[in-house]
């Protein structure tokens, strides 16, 4: 102890030790980014993960992107128009767009880019299967030709999140689907730079001198992308409260994510602030595999909806009441045309109902195996809570503690439960990603094709193609709130409610935007 | 002693052949499926089988593992499963941060630790030599997590002296590089302080003992010239063991030390890897890390030789 005094003192004495940080002498045209995890998959097609298309919007951009209440508004795009019989959509590019390889962006390369895009995304697949081809007219005019009707084709190719269909030089487009692009050239506001890339540590982007904003203030991810750094510098910091001390200290700039325990320290410090950047959330659910019993069964699936309180889920995740929100329904509340259709049906606590309905239902004793991944803290305790109540409820539960890594394999096994299956695992999405019918893999019943737990519901399916090819709102909106009531009545997943999660921004930058993820444009220093 | 040498050498042959069979073994059988991971929550089965066939995770584990060591004996490593850089790019990239945290943890571990153990020892019982002990005690005990974050609250939040994370390049000057690297080397050089502290005391004590060293004194020879160059010598064996094993600790304490202070090094590049099972980049570093325990060991045994000319080998 004496010893160790002994060195601090030392330090605090030595002259040289009290330089300031070596972080802060980088410069104000510099803006360092912590994101929530590391970037290991550069190609944001490839994946739906968060961080890639916080990535994919630095470096790519898109034809349409949306405003804040999701209506889609043109980027890329002059604009678009539409055949009579609505078969036929064309395209415009907006003049003097570039990639960062000096190429001009033509509609042949944005014709190439939706194709692949199509093969990977739901959405984009929901399209595909009624288009006949993406081409071109000419350098500027995409045309995209359908074999029928499809009314949110500006939605699709505008999606922000989980795959946003960005465009590409034909040469990278035309890659195979089931292999990454590593070639990060896009026309995006941000380039690229591939020689300071280290996965695991940093990632840099500088700011693309050609790139044409739109006019207009900048919203989500359309308007005017107004860029005010030279160098975007992401800084990959695995634990979260170096990550905190780090931004307290003036190192770095920005915060993709502050764990709900760590809040407060951010809330007592006056040089940085909390910033929410989707007001959306994050939808949690658990998800039933119904190959196998018991889950196979309806009634038990409504058995244990009837019985799921979401308060005691929501608590485990987000500490501040502000942070969470009940949502009694399978699409995520608060994006438009969703309803609670669940309330009156979910959240009974009432334990001896739930145990009869259980016994009614025919439940076996089956053993229900539930995964749970302990190194996923958004993920883990609801995994233990739907365990209690399950064992609450009658069931016979097997819990599962095991590795992110372990769960995803296992959870794509149908076997049965002795032979290495599964019943119940827990994840969640951003709601952004599922907030529509075709987009929502936890509700869609595309079966052994679609997500795991390969529920199955023809009527479902119908139900989704009628709303993809309703051309008025009001038919669009009577079929979406069909299918809502569908989910809540066929429980293909257990809803368990919203959080939201906030960043931190040093208080001295101005303009940070909401979105589904963190942007780089507007925000300014002072 | 050539032949020693050499003999060592080729001995080495073997323990890596047997490190390869194993790690490939372990990891074949190790449940979690890079495919399933890369492919993300969304994806159906079709498509976790078509990257796992373009992965080539497909195949038998004879054709894996040959093409993998005939790769290894070509210094192919392979490419990252995920990030789709060479193997030997990753892992050159993480090199200098966690050999250089090996380096600057073991100087300032060797500098405090064995003085302190020769103090300890010449003051035999004294408060002193209970404080040096209690200390030591300590460094065992308080988890280097926990000294980690009390020396980034103190030194850099509160004082402002270092940064708190990152890793500066010996490239961009010697002080900058030294600076990113003092706050985790003091970190885990605690633990190292502790340990050689206690086995040079425990040494020392043995030496002191001897007849030769009541000779010296009886020559009058001062305190400084007993401890440190008659004693000191001949109590080094077990000293140089400790500081060797010490070094090969260093990687595993590298784990916890790279990601509370977000040193880009190959304790976390390995944790990473594991986590989203990139077989490649598990195999490689493995394979890397033990090479160098077996380098270590080398060097100790001849350090031996060198230490005390009596060892023959």
């Amino acid at each position: 102890m004496i010893k160790r005094r002994t060195l601090l003192g030392a330090a605090a004495a030595s002259p040289l030790l009290s330089l300031p940080a070596f972080g802060q002498s980088a410069g104000s045209s510099v803006l360092k980014y912590v994101p929530a995890s590391n970037l290991t998959i550069l190609d944001p097609v490839f994946t739906p993960a968060a961080v890639s298309v916080t990535h994919g919007y630095c470096v790519f951009d898109t034809l349409y992107g949306v405003d804040a209440d999701q209506n889609p508004q043109p980027q890329m795009a002059e604009g678009h128009s539409v055949s009579d019989d609505g078969l036929e959509w064309r395209i415009t590019l907006r003049d003097g767009l570039k990639f960062h390889d000096g190429e001009p962006v033509r509609a042949q390369d944005c014709a190439a880019s939706l194709a692949r895009w199509a093969k990977l995304d739901p959405f984009g697949q929901a399209l595909g299967a009624a288009t006949e081809s993406f081409g071109h007219a000419d350098d500027k005019t995409i045309v995209i030709k359908l074999t029928r009707p499809f009314g949110p084709v500006l939605d699709a190719i505008g999606k922000p999140h989980s795959r946003p269909a960005f465009m590409m030089p034909e040469r990278l487009a035309t890659t195979d689907p089931q292999t990454q692009i590593t070639e990060m050239v896009g026309s995006g506001p941000f380039r690229f730079v591939a020689d300071e890339y280290v996965s695991g540590d940093r990632v840099v982007y500088e700011k693309f001198a050609d790139y044409i904003p739109r006019e207009g203030e900048a919203e989500w991810t359309s308007g005017g992308k107004q860029v005010n750094f030279d160098r975007l510098e992401w800084q990959i910091i695995p634990d979260d409260a170096t990550a905190i001390a780090a931004i307290q200290a003036g190192e770095v700039d920005w915060l993709g994510a502050v764990l709900t325990d760590l809040q407060p320290v951010i809330e007592a410090s006056p040089d940085v602030n909390l910033h929410r950047t989707d007001p959306y959330g994050i939808m949690h659910v658990v998800r039933f595999n119904h190959l196998i019993p018991p889950f196979d069964n309806v009634e038990l699936r409504r058995a244990v909806l009837k019985a799921v309180d979401q308060v005691p889920f929501l608590q485990s995740v987000a500490a501040n009441p502000d942070d969470r929100e009940e949502c009694l329904a399978l699409f995520p509340c608060g994006t438009p045309g969703v309803e609670q259709v669940g309330e009156g049906i979910m959240g009974s606590l009432d334990v001896e109902a739930a145990k009869q309905a259980v016994m009614d239902a025919g439940y076996n004793n089956e053993p229900v195996v539930i995964l749970n991944p302990t190194d996923i803290s958004s993920i883990h305790p609801h995994g233990l809570l739907i365990a209690d109540l399950l064992e609450k409820i009658g069931f016979n539960v097997d819990l599962v503690d095991t590795d992110w890594g372990t769960v995803v394999q296992r959870r794509v096994s149908k076997e049965t439960v002795e032979n290495g299956g599964w019943n119940l695992a827990a994840t969640n999405w951003p709601a952004i990603s599922i907030n529509n019918p075709a987009t929502n893999a936890t509700t869609r019943g595309l079966g052994e094709s679609g997500w795991w737990g390969w529920y199955e519901d023809a009527e479902m399916e119908q139900l989704v193609v009628d709303w993809l090819a309703a051309e008025d709102p009001d038919t669009a909106a009577k079929l979406y709130l069909d299918i809502q009531n569908r989910a809540i009545d066929q429980v293909p997943t257990l809803p368990l409610g919203l959080s939201y999660r906030s960043g931190a921004v040093r208080a001295d930058l101005q303009g940070a935007l909401q979105g589904s993820v963190d942007m780089f444009w507007n925000i300014r220093r002072g | 002693m050539t032949g020693y040498i050499l003999r060592r050498i080729l001995a080495t042959v073997p323990v890596v052949a047997f490190v390869m069979l194993f790690v490939f073994s372990l990891l074949y059988i190790t449940p979690g499926d890079p495919a399933a991971i890369l492919a993300g929550d969304q994806a159906t089965q079709a498509e976790i089988e078509a990257i796992r066939t373009d992965l080539g995770l497909d195949r038998s584990f004879p054709v894996r593992f040959l093409e993998w060591s005939g790769g290894v004996f070509r210094g192919d490593f392979g490419t990252s499963i995920f990030t789709q850089l060479p193997v030997s790019t990753m892992i050159l990239q993480r090199v200098e941060p966690t050999l250089s945290l090996m380096i600057v943890t073991m100087i300032i571990a060797i500098t405090v630790a064995v003085p302190l153990g020769v103090l300890a020892a010449w003051k035999h019982g004294s408060l002193l030599d209970r404080a040096i002990m209690l200390f030591a005690v300590l460094g065992f005990s308080v988890p280097v997590f926990v000294i980690g974050y009390v020396l980034a609250w103190t030194l850099a939040l509160q004082l402002g002296l270092l940064p708190v994370q990152g890793y500066t390049p010996f490239a961009e000057g010697p002080w900058p590089w030294l600076r990113s690297l003092l706050l985790p080397s003091f970190t885990l050089a605690t633990f190292y302080i502790a340990i050689i502290a206690r086995i040079t005391r425990a040494t020392m004590l043995e030496t002191l003992q001897q007849d030769y060293i009541r000779t010296a004194r009886g020559k009058g020879a001062s305190d400084f010239a007993v401890l440190f160059i008659h004693a000191l010598r001949n109590a080094s064996v077990p000293i140089v063991t400790v500081i060797g094993i010490g070094i090969t600790l260093v990687i595993s304490g590298a784990v916890v030390i790279e990601s509370v202070f977000a040193l880009p090094g190959l304790g976390r590049l390995i944790v990473d890897s594991i986590l989203r099972r990139d077989y490649p980049v598990i195999q490689a570093v493995i394979l890397l890390f033990s090479f160098v325990y077996v380098i270590i060991n080398l060097l100790i045994d001849l350090s031996y030789t060198v230490i005390d000319p009596r060892i023959r080998y």
